[in-house]
C-alpha cells in the first residue's frame, strides 16, 4: 500500500517549487563568482621564450587598452588619438575595475582561448606579479623599447632571463586624505589612525594587498619591514594593526564607494589616492591629501601585454610611446599621477613635480610585494580574522 | 473534472528541453565547481588541477564557520521580516479596488528593476549622516545633529529585506488573490472581527504559501553580497561577500568554490528542515 502521507503529489510539488527554485536562484551569482571550472589550467612561472615581435607595417591595426575606470580612463583615452595619428594603430579604451579582479578575467580568456578583454592592461604591482605567476603575459626584449632609457630604475619588470613583462607607466601615492569640513587640520602621521579621537571616522582599503597597512604599521611601530619576513612577525604586526579597528567606519574595495564617503563627510579621515583626491579638490570637493611624515605609499601601474594578443607589435609600439618624456609629463599634468620617467628627462617644473609627487619617491614607503606572493593565503586568513575580531 | 492521461511522447519532448537546459547550465557548471574546490591553490598565482582538501580544511576554520552561521541567521531574519510586512500588505492589496490595487502592484514590482548596486548605494546615502534621514529629524528639531545608521546590522537587514520584498509579494499574490471571500465572510458572520478573521482564518489557510515566500527570501538573500558589503561592517558581512572576495580579488577559486558549495548545501538543509517542520505541524494540526 502506498503511504498517502508520504507520496508527493503534483500540488505538493507546485507548492514547494518556489522554495526549490529559490535555491537555484542564488546559484548563478555563486557560479559567476567562481568562474571557470575543470578545464582551466594554471601555470607557474613566466613564459621562457620571448614573444616574437612582427616588424611589419602597423598602419590600420588596432589594440584594446585597459586602464582603471572613471576619470583615469577618460584621461588616458584622450591621449590615444595622438598615438594613432603617429603610428596608424587604432586604440580602443576599456575600463577595468581593479588589477586583481582584471587579472582573473585575463587568465580566464587566455585559458579558454577566447580573445582577451584587453591586449594591454595597466596592472598594479600585486596584479602584475599574479599575472606573471599565472603565465598570461607576453614577454619581449627590452631593445624593442627605444624610449626605455627614460624610465627610472625599478620600473621595468623582467623575467629571470631579462625579458620584459611590464613597464611602469604611472605611479600613485596612497596618502592621508581628509574631508576639510570635518577635519580643520589634517594629521601628518599615519599614527593618527591609532588615535581614539577618530573613533568610527576612518576609511581604509579592505585588503592587505592593496592597503599596504602592514607596511605602514611595520614602519611606524617595528622599525621597518624586517618583521614582515616571517609569519610570526606578520601576526605581531597584524595584532598592532587590530587596534585601529574601532576607528574604522568603512573598509572599502571600490574607489567610488570611498570617494563618495570622503566627499560627503560620511567618513572624516583615511587612506586614499593622492591623484584622485587632488583632482576632486580642484573640482570643488572639500578634500585634502597630505603626504605623511613616514612617507606615503607608492604603488605603480605597469603596462602588461596579454600573451594571446594578435597585435603584439602594436602593443609594444604603444608602450614605447608612453615611455616618452613629453607623454609622461602630460600624464602628470592632466592626470596628476607621478611619472615613471626620470625627473631630468621631463620639462616639469619643481612646483609641478611636487604637486604630483610630494617629497618624491625616495621618501615614500614601497610595498613589500614579495610577502603577498609568499604568504598570500596566510596573510589573507589573518587579515580576515583581524577584520572580524 | 478532467481525466488524467498518460504522458505522450510530445509531453516528454516538451520536458526534455528544460531538463537539458538545467543539465547543461546548472548541473555541469555545478560539477565543475565541485571539482574546482579540490584543486591546488598556487599562492600569488591561480590554481591547478589536483585533488586536495586544503580549501575545505580552511573553510572549517572558526572564522568562516561563524560567518556561515551568521549568514544563515541574518537571511532567516530577512525572510521573517519580509513575510511580516509582505503578507498583510499583499492581503490588503488583493482586497483593494482595482485601480489602486494595480497601481500599488506596479509600484512594488518596479522595485525589481533596480540593481543591487543602486539599492545598496541608495540605502547607504539614506542611512548616512551627510544626507540621510537623520537630517530630517534634525530639521524637525527631534535631534541635535545628524547621525549615521550605517554601517550596521540593521542597515544590512533592511537592505536585504528591501531587495527581497517584491519577490515575496509575488509569491504570496496568486494564492491570496484566489482566497475565497466567502471564507472570511463566514468568519465575520459568526462574529469574528476583521483582525481576528485575519489571524485565525487567513493566516492558517495561507501557511504553505507563507512558508514558500519565507524560504524564497531566505535563499535569495543568501546569494546577495553587495548589500552586506556596502551597508555592513566586516562583522556583518555574509559568506557571499567572502566568496566574491576570494574568487575575484584573491584569485583563490578553489576556496571560493568550497565556500559556495557549503553555502548551497547549508541552504538546502535549512529549506529541508523548515519544510519538514511545516509538514509535521500540518499533520498534527
Amino acid at each position: 500500500m502506498v503511504d498517502r502521507e508520504r507520496r508527493i503529489t503534483r500540488r505538493d510539488l507546485l507548492r514547494r517549487a518556489p522554495a526549490a527554485g529559490a535555491v537555484g536562484l542564488s546559484l548563478p551569482a555563486l557560479l559567476a563568482a567562481c568562474g571557470r571550472g575543470p578545464e582551466q589550467q594554471a601555470g607557474g612561472g613566466a613564459s621562457p621564450s620571448a614573444t616574437a615581435i612582427p616588424t611589419g607595417d602597423l598602419e590600420g591595426t588596432s589594440i584594446k587598452v585597459s586602464t582603471y575606470g572613471g576619470f583615469f580612463e577618460e584621461n588616458f583615452a584622450a591621449m590615444y588619438p595622438a598615438f594613432t595619428k603617429e603610428t596608424g594603430v587604432e586604440v580602443e579604451s576599456v575600463e577595468q575595475p581593479t588589477s586583481e579582479v582584471w587579472v582573473v578575467q585575463l587568465k580566464q580568456a587566455v585559458d579558454s582561448g577566447t580573445p582577451p578583454p584587453a591586449d594591454i592592461s595597466m596592472l598594479s604591482g600585486v596584479g602584475i606579479q599574479r599575472a606573471i605567476n599565472g603565465d598570461i603575459l607576453a614577454t619581449y626584449d627590452v631593445s624593442n623599447l627605444t624610449n626605455a632609457d627614460n624610465i627610472a630604475e625599478g620600473y621595468i619588470r623582467t623575467t629571470d632571463d631579462g625579458l620584459v613583462t611590464g613597464v611602469g607607466n604611472v605611479s600613485w601615492y596612497i596618502t592621508i586624505v581628509s574631508n576639510t569640513e570635518r577635519v580643520p587640520e589634517s594629521p601628518t602621521s599615519w599614527s593618527a589612525f591609532w588615535d581614539s579621537e577618530w573613533e568610527n571616522e576612518l576609511a581604509l582599503l579592505r585588503n592587505a594587498a592593496n592597503s599596504y597597512l602592514l607596511e605602514i604599521t611595520a614602519t611606524l611601530y617595528f622599525d621597518g619591514y624586517d618583521i614582515l619576513d616571517t609569519e610570526d612577525g606578520i601576526v605581531e604586526v597584524m595584532t598592532k594593526l587590530q587596534e585601529v579597528k574601532p576607528n574604522v567606519k568603512l573598509f572599502y574595495r571600490d574607489e567610488a564607494q570611498a570617494q563618495q564617503a570622503f566627499n560627503t563627510g560620511e567618513v572624516s579621515l583615511g587612506q586614499f589616492y593622492h591623484d584622485i583626491t587632488t583632482f576632486a579638490a580642484s573640482q570643488g570637493e572639500p578634500l585634502r591629501s597630505v603626504f605623511p611624515d613616514e612617507g606615503a605609499v607608492l604603488d605603480s601601474g605597469f603596462w602588461a601585454v596579454t600573451r594571446t594578443t594578435e597585435n603584439v607589435g602594436g602593443c609594444v609600439a604603444f608602450i614605447d610611446y608612453f615611455c616618452r618624456p613629453e607623454v609622461q609629463a602630460e600624464l602628470a599634468r592632466t592626470l596628476g599621477t607621478t611619472p615613471t620617467a626620470r625627473k631630468e628627462t621631463m620639462d616639469l617644473t619643481e612646483k609641478e613635480y611636487e604637486a604630483v609627487g610630494g617629497p618624491g619617491p625616495d621618501a615614500a614607503l614601497r610595498p613589500k610585494y614579495e610577502i603577498y606572493d609568499q604568504f598570500e593565503d596566510f596573510i589573507d586568513q589573518q587579515w580576515t580574522e583581524m577584520m572580524l575580531s | 473534472m478532467s481525466e488524467r492521461r498518460d504522458p505522450t511522447p510530445a509531453t516528454y519532448g516538451v520536458l526534455a528541453i528544460p531538463i537539458a537546459v538545467l543539465a547543461v547550465f546548472f548541473l555541469i557548471p555545478f560539477g565543475m565547481i565541485v571539482a574546482t574546490s579540490f584543486y591546488r591553490r598556487i599562492q600569488g598565482g591561480f590554481y591547478e588541477p589536483a585533488f586536495e582538501v586544503a580549501s575545505w580544511q580552511r573553510l572549517l576554520s572558526d572564522v568562516f564557520l561563524e560567518r556561515a552561521a551568521f549568514s544563515i541567521g541574518i537571511c532567516l531574519l530577512a525572510g521573517a521580516a519580509c513575510i511580516a510586512i509582505a503578507f498583510p500588505f499583499t492581503y490588503f492589496l488583493t482586497r483593494m479596488r482595482r485601480r489602486p490595487h494595480v497601481a500599488l502592484l506596479i509600484l512594488v514590482l518596479s522595485a525589481l528593476s533596480l540593481s543591487e548596486v543602486i539599492v545598496a548605494f541608495t540605502w547607504s546615502v539614506l542611512l548616512g549622516r551627510a544626507a540621510g534621514i537623520s537630517n530630517i529629524l534634525v530639521w524637525l528639531g527631534a535631534m541635535n545633529e545628524p547621525v549615521a545608521y550605517q554601517p550596521s546590522f540593521i542597515a544590512v537587514l533592511l537592505g536585504l529585506s528591501y531587495i527581497a520584498f517584491p519577490y515575496c509579494v509575488l509569491t504570496l499574490y496568486p494564492s491570496l488573490t484566489r482566497l475565497d471571500r466567502e471564507v472570511t465572510e463566514a468568519a465575520q458572520t459568526l462574529g469574528a472581527s476583521p483582525w481576528r478573521t485575519f489571524w485565525t482564518v487567513v493566516v492558517p489557510i495561507s501557511r504553505p504559501v507563507i512558508m514558500a515566500g519565507f524560504l524564497l527570501v531566505f535563499v535569495f538573500t543568501l546569494g546577495s553580497y553587495l548589500i552586506a558589503a556596502l551597508l555592513g561592517r566586516p562583522e556583518h558581512w555574509t559568506l557571499s561577500v567572502f566568496i566574491s572576495d576570494q574568487a575575484s580579488f584573491n584569485a583563490n577559486v578553489p576556496f571560493a568554490s568550497a565556500m559556495a558549495i557549503f553555502l548551497t548545501a547549508l541552504s538546502l538543509v535549512v529549506v529541508g528542515v523548515v519544510a519538514l517542520i511545516e509538514s509535521r505541524t500540518r499533520r498534527v494540526a
